[in-house]
């Protein structure tokens, strides 16, 4: 809209009121000249009436009436009018002109009747029935001295008058209508140059009113309202810019620390119509967080645990804790707080979301420790029990059996140890209070040793043990007794697990800075749902077996503290019915493993 | 007038959610029951039934008050309809979703019956076309109901494939049969939960388009 509204009403009344105002002096102007024109006309042919009544005087009385026709027909000729001299009565006595008498008797004419009212002249505009044309006639008394009174009568034709007047009208209301024009484009322009600042004003007014940043107003500085206004609104652009920015910074840094929290955080109204959910909220119940906002909490999470907790922390207005299980990848324990949002009546429910399945996992796992400490502990001392029971209720005496059961005890008292040893050095390795002395160490050295003294054990078992290096001699940075305990309970797994007539091989190979130890049996092997969990403390693939060949379920779990705590690390490759390999990762000695072979030259 | 209708219409969405949601977990912790072997999360998914029945039962008669008191035309009355539908499509999940959890019970027995691996993937896409196939009732998508619709076919594969698997073992040690039956059950409630979930999403693919896609041959994808 180019023009305003303001605009248009303005221009149109005030030229409509010029207008009035031209027409109005024009039309005053014209009647008054109409007016004089009349007066005058009127005048002049009231002097040729009395010029007739002095030539009517003049006449004798007994002139005949063609003498006086003739008299008449002359002064009228003189004098360019319609003469008629009239008895008191109106009766035409004589006629100037050539055709027909209107009427013998023109006692009702206006100017005739009023010429015989009073003295004065009468006058009278009118057409002219005959000719149509436009005749003013003027009546007036007159006598002969001698005779009875009577009136004279001329008219002339107000054609030409009229004609004139008229051409004087046209140009006059010409000249008022140019008049108007000019006037209204005066006005145009200047209202145009008044108004001109609003339509920016407005447009500014405008978008800032729709919430964008809106154009700085370009001022001229007239210092009118309008300019003013201007200046205003600049001014209260530029504070809510200011505003708007320390605004947008404020939310930015709360969505960032929002949509960065561990914690999902979600916030519904007392509809459960969702009002702000960040993205860890969106990743525990696999929703997309963007899209969330304005949906109702059931259609988003889609998790009923969850809605009931809002609902109760909603119904008491105390914060509630829940806790659920979601499906978003994978099942993970999720804990939940809700607490109602303050407000009488309640405005909704703020919900903070924990995943807590690996604390729930730890629990579990603490707790499975503690009832497979306890079995253990127990089984060998049951065993002991009922053999010292035996003993007592009379096998002592029975010297064929009685050190036989003794042999027993011995054995389970001897497990029940290995299993406190083992504990015990698992809690200090764990615990990092196992004083290590790190020094060079030559593995080919330690694997022999171990070898040395499993070689019974593997001859009895029908397997075969050996040393397969590849690559020369390494030396690592460990400490001996920790390693020692590392390759001890490997290699007597392998056996373990080794059918006879089976082959286990330990090797060795640089890997970067460290070596890598493996030892490789070709037994059972391990299922591969089974992996994950070996080196958990009393974790047996099978429980019987297991037990059957006197171990603790302790010694892989001590395998991989060890390795962690000498900074290396523990891996397992298995293949049921095929055979397993276990690498430990040592870190090399700063020496090389050349120097190391010099050495033992 | 119509401010009544839609509060109605807005409970009777949130309920349908409601219910949903309890299905979806129903069926997610019946086949974990079964492929995890975990007694207690079946215990869990049996006892749950009753609520979900009188759920269907309140749902329904919410439906009918709404369609006697309102009387609804167009999209609400389809809404409506869709909503019947699909509240009796998820009651009957949820008997199925019990059945194998039973199965599941009777399986836990024996312990060295190996589960095949086709049953898991099979029960994962069960449960991600009933997933999906609420999602699109929500979302109002005709298009990912219709993807639901073309997931059924898998699962109906599958189903052909854990049946001779399950056969198989059968034939070759007689000891397994019993478990094997069992699973056999649990393999077809599976396939039915795909089914009732194909339901789901026509009536979705009815609420969006007004058009029943019932019993009509889907028209293969191409472009």
């Amino acid at each position: 809209m180019r023009f305003s509204s303001l605009f248009a009403k303005t221009l149109l009344a005030s030229s409509l009121m010029a207008g009035a105002a031209v027409a109005g002096v024009a039309t005053w102007c014209g009647w008054r000249a109409t007016q004089t024109a009349w007066n005058a006309e009127q005048q002049r042919l009231t002097d040729v009436a009395a010029g007739l009544a002095e030539l009517w005087r003049q006449t004798s009385p007994a002139a005949q009436p063609q003498d006086l026709n003739e008299t008449l027909r002359r002064f009228a000729e003189r004098t360019q009018v319609e003469a008629a001299w009239l008895d008191y009565e109106g009766n035409i006595l004589a006629w100037s002109s050539h055709r027909e008498l209107p009427a013998a008797n023109i006692r009702f004419r206006p100017e005739v009747q009023h010429a015989t009212r009073s003295a004065e002249p009468g006058s009278d505009l009118r057409r002219d029935p005959a000719t149509g044309a436009w005749m003013l006639y003027v009546a007036l008394a007159a006598q002969r001295p001698d005779a009875e009174p009577g009136l004279v009568r001329v008219g002339r034709t107000a054609d030409a008058l009229i004609a004139g007047l008229r051409r004087e009208y046209a140009r006059s209301a010409a000249v008022s209508v140019a008049a108007w024009l000019i006037i209204t484009f005066g006005l145009w322009c200047s209202l145009r140059r008044l108004l001109r600042p609003l339509t920016p004003l407005t447009e500014s007014a405008r978008s800032l009113a729709a919430g964008q940043d809106g154009l700085a107003l370009l001022l001229d500085h007239r210092g009118d309202e309008f300019s003013r206004l201007g200046e205003a609104l600049n001014e209260l652009r530029a504070g809510r810019l200011n505003r708007s920015d320390q605004l947008r910074e404020k939310s930015g840094l709360l969505l960032s620390v929002l949509r960065n929290m561990l914690e999902g955080v979600l916030a519904v109204d007392a509809d459960e119509t969702v009002l702000l959910a960040n993205d860890a909220s969106g990743r525990m119940l696999a929703f997309s967080a963007a899209d969330a906002v304005g949906r109702p909490l059931l259609e988003v999470t889609r998790c009923r645990p969850l809605l009931a907790t809002v609902q109760q922390a909603f119904a008491s207005g105390r914060p509630t804790r829940g806790e659920f299980e979601a499906t978003a990848d994978g099942r993970r324990t999720i804990s939940v707080r809700a607490a109602a949002l303050a407000g009488d009546p309640r405005q909704g429910v703020m919900i903070v979301m924990h995943d807590v399945t690996d604390l729930r996992r730890l629990e579990n796992l603490r707790k499975e420790f503690v009832a497979n400490v306890s079995h253990e502990l127990k089984t060998p001392l049951a065993s002991i029990k009922a053999y010292a029971e035996t003993l007592r209720l009379g096998a002592i005496h029975d010297a064929e059996h009685c050190l036989g059961f003794i042999e027993r005890i011995e054995e389970q008292a001897e497990r029940l140890h290995q299993l406190i040893l083992d504990l015990l050095q698992l809690a200090r390795v764990e615990a990092g209070k196992e004083v290590f002395d790190f020094r060079d160490v030559s593995l080919d050295h330690l694997a022999r040793e171990c070898l040395e003294q499993f070689a019974p054990a593997a001859a009895a078992r029908t397997t075969s043990l050996e040393i397969a290096p590849e690559g020369p001699p390494l030396l690592v940075h460990a400490d001996e007794e920790g390693l020692r305990t590392i390759l001890q309970n490997l290699i007597d797994n392998a056996l373990k697990y080794t059918p006879p007539g089976g082959r286990v091989r330990v090797f060795w190979r640089r890997e970067g800075g460290h070596a890598v130890i493996s030892v490789q049996d070709t037994g059972i092997g391990i299922a591969t749902r089974d992996l994950a969990r070996i080196f958990e403390r009393f974790f047996r693939v099978d429980k019987a077996r297991s037990r059957e060949m006197g171990g603790t379920g302790l010694g892989l779990s001590i395998v991989k503290h060890l390795a962690q705590a000498l900074g290396g690390d523990v891996a397992v490759e298995s293949q049921e019915g095929v055979g397993s390999t276990f690498r430990v990762k040592i870190p090399l000695a700063a020496r090389s493993a050349t120097a190391d072979a010099a050495e033992r030259q | 007038m119509s401010r009544h209708l839609q509060r109605d219409m807005d409970r009777m969405h949130r309920e349908i959610l409601s219910l949903g949601a309890a299905v979806e977990d129903m069926i997610e912790k019946a086949t974990a029951a079964l492929c995890e072997r975990s007694n207690s999360l079946a215990e869990e998914v049996v006892a749950s039934d009753t609520s979900i029945d009188q759920q269907e039962v309140h749902i329904e008669e919410e439906c009918l008050k709404l369609l006697a008191l309102h009387q609804p035309v167009a999209v609400d009355l389809r809404r409506i309809a869709a909503v019947l539908k699909i509240n009796n499509d998820l009651e009957r999940i949820a008997d199925l979703a019990v059945n194998v959890a039973e199965r599941a019970r009777s399986i836990n027995g024996y312990q060295d019956f190996p589960i095949p691996d086709e049953m898991r993937t099979m029960a994962n896409m069960a449960v991600r076309m009933v997933r999906n196939a609420l999602d699109a009732f929500v979302h109002l998508d005709a298009e990912s109901a219709r993807t639901v619709l073309r997931m059924d076919s898998d699962v109906d594969a599958l189903n052909v494939e854990v049946i001779e698997l399950l056969s198989r073992i059968m034939q070759s040690t007689p000891a397994q049969v019993p478990p094997a039956m069992h699973c056999f059950s649990a393999s077809r409630h599976i396939e039915r939960i795909g089914d009732h979930a194909t339901n789901i999403a026509e009536d979705v693919v009815y609420l969006v388009e007004g058009e029943i896609v019932r019993h009509q041959r889907l028209e293969p994808r191409n472009g």
